[in-house]
């Protein structure tokens, strides 16, 4: 069987969801894990992710290789990460066009940084080191943005460039792309056209928040809330546009019923399921 | 032009030190990201150190662990093993009059966090020693098991660590001794289990997890008290879980 050919809509895996996630039979069901916290040398929680896989596609989702920093991926980091890829054997990999470590700290967020003409060249290069240790294309997933900046360069633009310069594909965050918008005053629809449709692998749709202390309206991406009525037509109109691509619900907080996550996650397939096939070159089978 | 190193350095300052001159030019949205990381560290901490935080109430959790994390900033990614220095920082807080235990219980807690992550192997079963000769075993070196912590704590905190780890409701009340426990830590398909330990076989356990030889351990012990049985006591850390397999 090839686990990924009717791969459709997946969510996030939460240890508070191990006996509903792992039971749970939905066809084209997969599950995205991130990285970090599997980066342990044994235990409990390795025993559930063995029991996850054994029954559904996972996705390694990295949140901490710090891509954008200034600097080569930590080589610790890489070879945890390899020895984790090692025993999930996921069907696609992704990490963030975002930085996170610096000067042997690391700071638990994704951090922003002016797309110049030299950003780029690092940061393919970081691409570049990434994959080639680990023997295989990743995703990298566009930010969620808070600061305004001097960029040369506009995010899809960049995002492209990065996919000409180094075969890594993307994962285009919907709700990422529309607070970002808010935020910045950037406009989702002209990014989203902007975005090469063929390097697209996968899809993440998550809930935001309003940030009420801000002077200028702040939405956050908290992955704390269901996704957004104006996100779902954003998404919408990208599968119009690129046809079928596996695509997750993101829910890091505020933990919902497992049910719950799953009525959304069947909208997603649903929307899924009407579209037309298409061949999705970064996404693997075992 | 500046590098993407100096931004990254000018960033980070402004991050960490929001009355920095140039963090005002990142405008409002700066303290989005402030939040965020701060939150990272902070419900990391919570996590590993649930007991503190029922002890000494979310207030004071939330001050201490704000103030922990602005001098200890996590070193790399994988967060699982993040705040390691903890109960050191709440034995050195002036904060905590009257609570002599904390910190110690914080050390509890931290070790129950080493155990659940730590390597897996298999354990070493009674029935490996069990036809060995005398000689054989008296020489024997056992390896504790990578999940095995033993602890020995001040102020009774392993009775209040015990009474008072979530998910466990807490006592009305409980009867305080203050004095010195033992105890083991070790993971039994995949549960870390505590073990309440006498202050002999807390010894016995903590020589052997150095290298010292069975019949060593036995003799040292014996000349503190002659009426120990050794074999019972070997029975129980091996029943526990405390060691590792031995490999023939």
């Amino acid at each position: 069987m090839n686990p990924t050919a009717d791969v459709t809509a997946g969510v996030s895996f939460k240890v508070e969801y191990f006996d509903e996630a792992r039971s749970c039979a939905a066809a084209g069901l997969w599950y995205e894990i991130h990285a970090e916290n599997y980066m342990v040398a044994g235990g409990p929680r390795l025993a559930m992710l063995d029991a996850m896989r054994a029954g559904h596609p996972i996705s390694v989702h990295g949140v901490g290789l710090s891509l954008a920093a200034d600097a080569e991926p930590d080589r610790t980091h890489l070879e945890k990460l390899r020895e984790l890829l090692n025993r999930v054997q996921p069907f696609v990999v992704s990490e963030h066009l975002a930085w996170s470590g610096w000067r042997g700290n690391y700071l638990p967020d994704l951090l922003p940084f002016p797309r110049t003409v030299a950003a780029l060249r690092r940061i393919a290069r970081n691409i570049e080191i990434t994959q080639d240790f680990l023997q295989r294309s990743i995703l990298i997933e566009n930010p969620s943005l808070y600061v305004q900046l001097d960029h040369d360069y506009a995010e899809a633009e960049f995002l492209s460039e990065l996919v000409q310069r180094t075969g890594c594909g993307l994962l285009v965050d919907v709700n990422n792309v529309y607070v970002t918008a808010n935020n910045i005053g950037s406009d989702a629809v002209t990014y989203l056209k902007a975005l090469p449709a063929g390097a697209i692998g996968e899809i993440h749709l998550a809930g935001h928040t309003p940030d009420q202390r801000a002077q200028i309206r702040l939405l956050i991406d908290t992955h704390a809330e269901p996704v957004a009525e104006a996100v779902w037509g954003l998404y919408q109109q990208l599968i119009n546009r690129i046809g079928r691509c596996p695509t997750l619900i993101e829910r890091d907080d505020n933990l919902p019923a497992f049910t719950e996550l799953m009525t959304e996650r069947a909208r997603a397939a649903t929307i899924l399921h009407a579209a037309s096939h298409t061949e999705r070159r970064h996404v693997h089978a075992h | 032009m500046s590098t993407l190193t100096d931004f990254q350095d000018r960033f980070l300052s402004a991050l960490l030190d929001p009355v920095a001159q140039h963090a005002a030019s990142y405008g409002s949205g700066l303290s989005v990201y402030q939040n965020t990381v701060m939150k990272g560290m902070v419900d990391v901490l919570r996590a590993n150190y649930p007991t503190v935080e029922r002890l000494a109430g979310e207030e004071w959790f939330q001050a201490a662990a704000l103030s922990y994390v602005r001098n200890h900033l996590p070193q790399q990614a994988p967060l699982a093993l993040y705040g390691a220095e903890f109960s050191g920082f709440i034995r050195a807080s002036s904060t905590l009059d009257g609570v002599p235990y904390l910190a110690d219980v914080a050390y509890i807690d931290r070790c129950w966090t080493e155990a659940y992550f730590a390597a897996d192997a298999p354990d070493l079963q009674a029935a490996q020693l069990a036809d060995l000769p005398a000689e054989t075993l008296s020489a024997m070196q056992l390896a504790l098991h990578p999940a095995t912590r033993i602890c020995s704590v001040e102020h009774s905190a392993f009775t209040i660590w015990l009474n008072n780890r979530p998910p466990v409701t807490p006592p009305d009340e409980l009867e305080i001794a203050d004095v010195p426990e033992y105890l083991l830590l070790t993971r039994v398909q995949n549960e870390v289990l505590a073990t309440r330990l006498e202050q002999a076989d807390h010894q016995f356990i903590e020589m052997l997890g150095r290298g010292t030889t069975l019949g060593e351990a036995a003799l040292a012990l014996l000349q503190g008290d002659a009426m120990l049985d050794l074999a019972a006591m070997l029975a129980r850390a091996i029943g526990a879980g405390a060691f590792k397999a031995v490999v023939t």
